[in-house]
């Protein structure tokens, strides 16, 4: 890196070195069997460069022709793409403990053992009446930056994801419990016979008439609000001038019980960083207390675009996957978290006369984001009656929009659960849109 | 590269190996707004290694050559692991073995386009929209993937293939006061720059219809009568249908796969959908998967009948179902897996007039905004729609989204169109990015489908 860094430094006025490494192991289970064991060694370099205020970007997986890299960069500039920053200096890190040396020598041998007596457990406990399927993935990466401004930083992670989910019959709908962590877990059997209690209940297919019902999000379908609530915040939209809230810093656009901020030091999730993939040091960023806007959240380019402080939340990261190292740093977040409330689950379900607890989404990509809205599909949809989960809702969305549906927040859960996109606890709003089939 | 790859595979002691080498050489040009974000041209490259031994299957990605003996040490430790301690033995198919260079066939090598020509015609379309009512940005993205793929086998299979893919996809915002919307426009395809020519026509359309939308109303949420277009009817059949033609996700799936028995009539008799992958020109074309199978068409539904499947050597053997080359990888990160490459219904008689007569009063809904299936249940966006109002089009409509049962779905299409049109880009998120996911259709006319709206 040392070497590529020269070069680049000769030839530009600014050069900064990316370096990702990772390796993973994944097994699945189907159907309580193992069926897909797979590996994956992966590594590569990108370099960005800064020359007469415009900037190049270039990347590769083998670096083999470290000149060739750098005029790849230097040719990109034909482009005239202008930096509005320059690379950061080395600063103060905070520490944040994402490493687990431990995960190296976890043998897929035993991790196989432990998912097959998972299996048996939930074998016997769900009586021949769902499937359960298994993913679990785990390794470490490693991310190393150098720039020509002094920056020397690097971070190591391990990860660990489980996710154990009971199908419902012709479906991919399920009941899942996810781990996310930076250390090697098991599930509780607690946790395992809470999800085939509530698997059991939902079992049974209702059909209700369409209408406007209180609604629980569960934590693991608040992604497809925070989507939305993303969107609006992230500086990319402030500087285009397509937030539906670009001008409303201070004012109330949620309900007051609602507070989000991403905290990038959780401490054993993987995601957790103390720089971003720009070398810039993280800090815990409120986005919306108490309802209240806060602030929006950017990289350096949209920080310098804007004229603001950069806030750390450039990452080489992409909607749907795709190869890091090709990505540019853009602003996105790393452990979204909402606030618990003072409700314990049981009392929020306790107190909804007619409404739909969401435990899946689908869908929750489609839509008019920008704008806040959503539609998605209940994928299941638990139904409420009296205060009694009595099945799960037949061929159901929910639709609405965020800026609108976010204001009429009856209740948060008293918990934070890991859910897909970072903590989040259970939410129930009033006055959704159910539409039924 | 061929004697290499022969080399790494003689050092694996297994009942089958195959290894596949591929380069991609991405070439990107963005705008977002009147703003070039990006532009360069960048090569990646890996390996994917994946053994059978003893009914134990497993599969490595790796990125540097110096790591090979390393992930064959990896690889064969987990077939074993995987012989021991998976109940059901794994089996392969064998497709012939096959020895083929395979080249392009363009009009417009997008590779010998100077980069400075390839600029101007993005920067061209960016303008046009930009330059159009209440557009308040774009973001115009030109993709150009070359990959040039190696793959060789045990059993003596050596194939050479090159394809390229290219298209700007286009996503253009309006805004009136508060209220923002935006759609796509987008063309492409894999035989040559040349698609990228002379299509102001597709970006001016579009940016009429989203600033169309700020002064349409949303759609009221109910049951109705809705005429797709050939877009969404893809959208639709790849989405409900086709992914559970996937056999590796029924495979392990015992409810879907009793559902989706071989000889069902699971679809109105009017219906035939085929997966295609040869068909030059379309995105999704190649002529072999990442197994060494030779694509094929297959009918997977004919007359409302379920014909076929989609297959790998694995679920070929476990299903005892012939091979249809349709196993693919998103590129040299992953081992492949079943994939569409193209889905279509097949067009039958009717004008598009014919079908909204049909449809009567519903919905006329047009170009896709995302979708996802979860077995039975699917959903999927649209980026807007038109009433019909007695047979005839009515005011636009937008915030449309669809979800059905994909069961009740099929036997509730009652009308094909007669004209086909294929989607120009593609993608599909079954676990990997597969942007070479084609689909499209004729026009087709579903009764009583659900539509959230607010």
């Amino acid at each position: 890196m040392e070497k590529l860094l020269d070069i680049a430094k000769k030839k530009s006025d600014e050069a900064e070195i990316y370096y990702l490494s990772y390796h993973e192991n994944k097994i699945d289970f189907e159907n309580f069997s193992l069926t897909q064991l797979g590996n994956s060694i992966q590594s590569g370099y990108s370099l960005r460069i800064i020359k007469d205020g415009q900037i190049g970007f270039s990347y590769t997986k083998n670096l083999l022709d470290r000149n060739g890299l750098v005029e790849n960069a230097l040719s990109s500039l034909k482009g005239k793409v202008k930096a509005a920053f320059s690379f950061p200096k080395a600063s103060a890190l905070k520490k944040v403990t994402v490493y687990d040396e431990s995960i190296e020598a976890l043998a897929n041998q035993r991790v196989i053992e432990d998912l097959k007596t998972l299996c048996g457990f939930m074998k016997k406990h769900l009586d021949e009446k769902g499937q359960l399927n298994i993913a679990a993935e785990f390794g470490s990466r490693s991310i190393k930056m150098l720039n020509t401004n002094g920056l020397s930083v690097e971070d190591q992670a391990s990860f660990y994801l489980l996710y154990p989910n009971i199908l419902f019959p012709n479906s991919y709908a399920s009941m899942a419990h996810l781990i996310n962590s930076t250390s090697y877990q098991t599930v509780s059997e607690v946790s395992l016979l809470m999800l085939v209690n509530l698997y059991n209940k939902a079992l049974p297919e209702i059909c209700i008439a369409s209408g406007r019902l209180q609604v629980i999000f569960s934590p693991d379908v608040i992604h497809a609000l925070m989507w939305r609530v993303n969107s609006g915040t992230n500086a990319k939209s402030i500087y285009e001038g397509i937030s539906p809230v670009k001008d409303k810093v201070g004012r109330q656009i949620f309900n007051d019980k609602l507070t989000i901020f991403d905290d990038p030091h959780v401490g054993g999730r993987p995601d957790s960083r103390c720089f971003d993939d720009e070398g810039v040091p993280t800090t815990i960023y409120p986005l919306v207390e108490k309802g209240v806007l806060h602030g929006f959240y950017n990289n350096l380019d949209y920080a310098g675009k804007l004229g603001v402080k950069p806030t750390g939340h450039g990452f080489k990261t992409q909607m749907w996957g795709g190869e890091p190292i090709s990505f540019k740093p853009m602003p996105s977040l790393t452990n979204e978290i909402v606030l618990p409330g003072d409700e314990n689950i049981n009392d929020m379900i306790r107190k909804v006369k007619r409404g739909v607890l969401i435990i899946g989404s689908l869908g929750a990509h489609s839509g008019n984001i920008p704008n806040g809205d959503f539609s998605i599909g209940l994928n299941p949809g638990l139904y409420i009656e009296n205060g009694e989960i009595v099945g799960r809702v037949k061929d159901a969305m929910i639709a609405g929009n965020i800026y609108e549906v976010m204001k009429n927040i009856i209740s948060i859960e008293d918990t934070v659960h890991e859910a897909p996109g970072g903590r989040f606890p259970a939410i129930c709003f009033d006055d959704v849109m159910v539409s039924v089939g | 590269m061929k004697e290499r790859l022969k080399e790494f595979i003689s050092k694996i002691d297994a009942d089958y190996a195959d290894i596949r080498y591929e380069k991609m050489v991405n070439t990107s040009i963005v705008y977002n707004g009147k703003e070039l974000s990006d532009v360069g041209s960048n090569a990646t490259d890996g390996y994917v290694i994946r053994v059978l031994r003893n009914g134990g299957f497993a599969t490595i990605s790796v990125t540097s050559p110096e790591d090979i003996e390393r992930a064959i040490v990896i690889v064969m430790e987990n077939a074993k692991l995987l012989t021991k301690e998976s109940d059901k033995k794994v089996g392969f198919t064998f497709p012939p073995i096959i020895e083929d260079e395979v080249s392009l066939e363009l009009n417009e090598d997008p590779r010998q386009i100077p980069l400075d020509e390839k600029i101007a015609v993005v920067n061209h379309y960016n303008n046009l929209v930009l330059n159009c009512r209440d557009v308040q940005t774009t973001l115009m993205n030109y993709g150009e993937v070359y990959r040039d793929k190696y793959f060789v086998n045990s059993k003596g299979s050596y194939i050479h293939e090159r394809i390229i893919t290219v298209g700007i996809n286009s996503r253009i915002v309006t805004k009136k006061g508060n209220l923002v919307q935006n759609g796509r426009a987008s063309v492409g395809g894999s035989d040559g720059f040349f698609r990228l020519k002379n299509r102001d026509d597709v970006f001016l359309n579009k940016a009429k219809i989203v600033s169309q939308l700020l002064d349409a109303e949303p759609v009221k949420g109910g049951t109705y009568n809705v005429v797709l277009d050939p877009d969404i009817a893809g959208v639709f059949v790849h989405e409900a249908f086709g992914h559970f033609s996937e056999a590796d996700l029924i495979e392990h799936n015992p409810s879907l796969l009793k559902k989706m028995e071989i000889g069902s009539q699971l679809g109105s008799d009017i219906l035939d959908i085929i997966d295609d992958p040869t068909g030059r020109g379309q995105i999704g074309y190649y002529k072999y998967d990442d197994e060494g199978v030779a694509a094929r068409p297959v009918t997977l539904m004919e007359k409302g009948v379920l014909k076929a499947r989609l297959h790998s050597m694995k679920t070929a053997a476990s299903f005892k179902a012939e091979l249809s080359g349709h196993t693919v990888a998103e590129d040299y990160r992953y081992a492949p897996i079943i994939r569409m490459g193209c889905i279509y219904i097949k067009p039958k008689e009717k004008t598009f007039d014919e079908l909204l007569h049909l449809a009567g009063n519903g919905l006329y809904i047009c170009e896709c905004k995302g979708g996802q299936t979860s077995g039975e249940n699917f959903t999927f966006g649209a980026q807007y729609a038109f009433l019909i109002q007695d047979g005839k089009l009515g005011p636009m409509v937008r915030d449309i989204n669809l979800m059905g049962n994909l069961f009740m779905t099929l036997k509730n299409i009652t009308a094909v169109s007669d004209a086909i049109k294929l989607a120009e880009v593609g993608g599909c998120g079954k676990g990997q990015l597969n942007i070479k996911s084609c689909l499209g259709g004729p026009h087709i006319l579903i009764k009583d489908a659900l539509i959230g709206g607010v």
